[in-house]
């Protein structure tokens, strides 16, 4: 569906730097990082654990702030929005994926995916509605009135997905959401989340220290104890390009 | 709606600490319908005397304004110049006085009301059973104080050696630290040895202006107050607020302290156990208000809760009180009860904000650990 036209750059970090205070001694969790992530694109942050992987996925975010450097979120420089505009951003325009779900345990999958959907100011009906739509979309209707501790945890990363996309979000930032799951789970997930960036022109970023799932990114970055070293383009059956802006 | 559904599906998650929590509330809630319920019973029982005693003017000794708490001596020379105003109709002399009436554990105490049988004023509101006095050794017991002690119509007792047949029992005559009894106001007189009254109940004669008996009394008998029935009441009353209300107000301070530190410890313990839902919920952009909202349904869902649990148990505890205890006369009234359940509405809304302030210290970037 996307061909690459109307890519727009969601993200851009110039030379962001985050540094941790603790004991008294200084970490520096990432070191001078600048990329950028555009729509249609899933971006993979490759890195061991440790490597600062969450900490740029929360500093993207506007969750924590850097130490230097700067961070343009939706074009703009990440300071300029205020904690409201933020709050509205992620409840919109962000969605997040984590390593372990992070499910709302007393919520059915319905109500998990309703639930955001009320945070970006859906009235009560419409949300309901639109979120057994979702679910229908996404294969996993027979899931709608489970609560989560009675799922798998591959039925629990599809109902993730669902509520992260539920909004429509552009800039998906997707945590470990692989680590969890067996690897053919984990495949469908990635799937799941590599035709949202495709088929509907958004952008993806997963970080992870899965290998497997390389070949289901446009474009793989390497993080290295905070150092952005390598990058790399894949082509649609995971071999790697040379170009290192991410077209597919 | 979803957040409704929260709500009650993560209180309901800890059964346990739920019921306890619901009945610790419910209780201390008990204890405020109690404690107001009470007050209304010593009001009653106090007020309804001088209440139903209904009389033109109250004639006492100078600066004596009440019957509850000041101390009004009158002469019998004092009687006969009142009767003896011009507009003055009758004069009913009445004796109050403080009476041990012996018994095997060492005497009870009666406030003993000494009156005229022939006019009637100043005998008790009520006859439960039995009749009123119409001699000198005859005695009315107030109903409560009848049962405490085993006293029946048709028995008879001794008050400082004089034996007396009880005629009859009364109510609205138990003023909770004290209960009222009834005699004649000569028999009342022989056992303070002196022909003395604490207050003349008077009738105005049928075309006179009370107002203008009263200033009359005053300005012939400058030892004595005259008051209209309503002062009087008003008096009475203001007197047993005084004396009451400063007990009533520490001990419903108490209890509304315990209810908000009750609710609130409970309401922030939920929060701080689904913490990682408040995380979640922040990374994911809900707007602050959502989770304000939440907190404060929780408490009201509480507050309602314990407000049941409490209505339930309160007019089943009155009854067994007044079984068990029949001296102690608990009125529920339904303002009472409204107030109560506002008060416990209002709690619920401080105990929520109290709690709230839980959730500024929890962070979006908690749900990316
Ligand atoms: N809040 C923090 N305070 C101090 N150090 C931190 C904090 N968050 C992360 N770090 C450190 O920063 C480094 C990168 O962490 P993280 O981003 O969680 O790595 P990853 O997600 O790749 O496993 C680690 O060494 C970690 O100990
Ligand atoms: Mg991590």
């Amino acid at each position: 569906m996307n061909d690459n036209h109307d890519r727009r750059c969601l993200v851009e970090l110039t030379h962001v730097t985050k540094q941790f205070q603790s004991n008294g001694s200084r970490h520096t969790a990432l070191h001078s990082i600048s990329l950028k992530a555009y729509t249609g694109e899933l971006l993979l942050l490759l890195g061991p654990s440790g490597s600062g992987k969450t900490t740029l996925l929360t500093t993207i975010a506007g969750l924590m702030p850097p130490t230097s450097g700067q961070v343009r979120l939706f074009g703009r420089k990440i300071e300029q929005y205020s904690k409201g505009e933020l709050q509205q951003l992620r409840s919109g325009k962000l969605g997040f994926v984590f390593q372990t779900f992070h499910l709302i345990d007393y919520l059915t999958a319905l109500e998990n995916v309703a639930l955001v959907l009320r945070f970006a100011g859906e009235p009560k009906g419409r949300a309901r509605k639109q979120a057994g739509h979702l679910l229908r979309q996404l294969r996993i209707e027979h899931l709608a009135g489970k609560l989560p501790p009675r799922m798998s945890q591959g039925e629990k990363q599809r109902v993730a997905v669902a509520r992260a996309i539920a909004c429509g979000a552009d800039l998906i930032l997707a945590d470990e959401p692989t680590a969890s799951l067996e690897s053919s789970q984990g495949f469908e997930i990635i799937r799941l989340l590599y035709r949202y960036a495709r088929n509907h022109n958004k952008c993806v970023i997963v970080a992870s220290h899965d290998q497997r799932i390389r070949q289901f990114a446009h474009r793989i970055l390497r993080l290295d104890d905070g150092v952005l070293s390598e990058c790399a383009a894949v082509n649609g059956d995971g071999s790697v390009r040379k170009a290192a802006t991410g077209s597919v | 709606m979803i957040m409704e559904i929260y709500s009650i599906r993560t209180l309901k998650c800890q059964p346990l600490r739920l019921c306890l929590s619901v009945c610790g509330l419910g209780l201390c809630i008990v204890l405020m319908l109690f404690l107001l319920a009470t007050y209304s019973g010593v009001k009653n029982g106090s007020m309804e005397y001088v209440n139903m005693n209904r009389t033109d003017l109250w004639v006492l000794q100078k600066n004596a304004t009440n019957i509850l708490r000041c101390t009004s001596v009158l002469f019998p020379q004092h009687g006969g110049a009142i009767k003896n105003t011009p507009g003055v109709h009758t004069a009913s002399p009445v004796l109050l006085i403080l009476a041990t009436i012996d018994n095997d554990n060492g005497g009870a105490t009666v406030y003993l009301a000494g009156y005229d049988p022939a006019t009637g004023k100043g005998g008790p509101p009520a006859i439960a059973e039995g009749r009123l006095i119409e001699s000198d050794h005859e005695i009315i017991l107030d109903r409560s104080f009848a049962r405490k002690y085993g006293y029946r119509v048709g028995g008879s007792l001794t008050v400082q050696g004089d034996t007396l047949d009880i005629v009859g029992i009364s109510t609205g005559t138990n003023a909770f630290v004290i209960q009222y009894a009834f005699v004649t106001i000569k028999k009342a007189q022989s056992l303070v040895n002196f022909p003395v009254a604490t207050f003349y109940m008077t009738d105005v004669a049928e075309g006179h202006d009370k107002s203008e008996v009263a200033s009359t009394l005053k300005q012939a008998l400058p030892s004595v107050e005259v008051y209209d029935h309503e002062t009087f009441v008003e008096n009475n009353v203001r007197e047993l607020q005084v004396g009451f209300l400063p007990f009533i107000y520490s001990i419903a301070s108490i209890g509304v302290i315990v209810l908000v530190v009750i609710l609130s410890l409970l309401l922030s313990i939920n929060i701080l156990e689904r913490r990682k839902d408040f995380a979640i919920m922040k990374t994911m952009g809900s707007p602050g208000r959502f989770l304000c909202r939440l907190i404060v349904e929780q408490s009201l869902l509480l507050a309602a809760a314990a407000t049941a649990v409490a209505l339930i148990l309160f007019f089943p505890l009155v009854e067994l009180v007044a079984m068990v205890s029949p001296d102690v006369t608990v009125e529920p009234s339904l303002n009472q009860t409204a107030a109560v359940i506002i008060m416990v509405g209002v709690v619920g809304l401080l105990s929520a904000f109290i709690s709230m302030q839980r959730l500024r210290n929890i962070y979006p970037l908690e749900a990316f650990s």
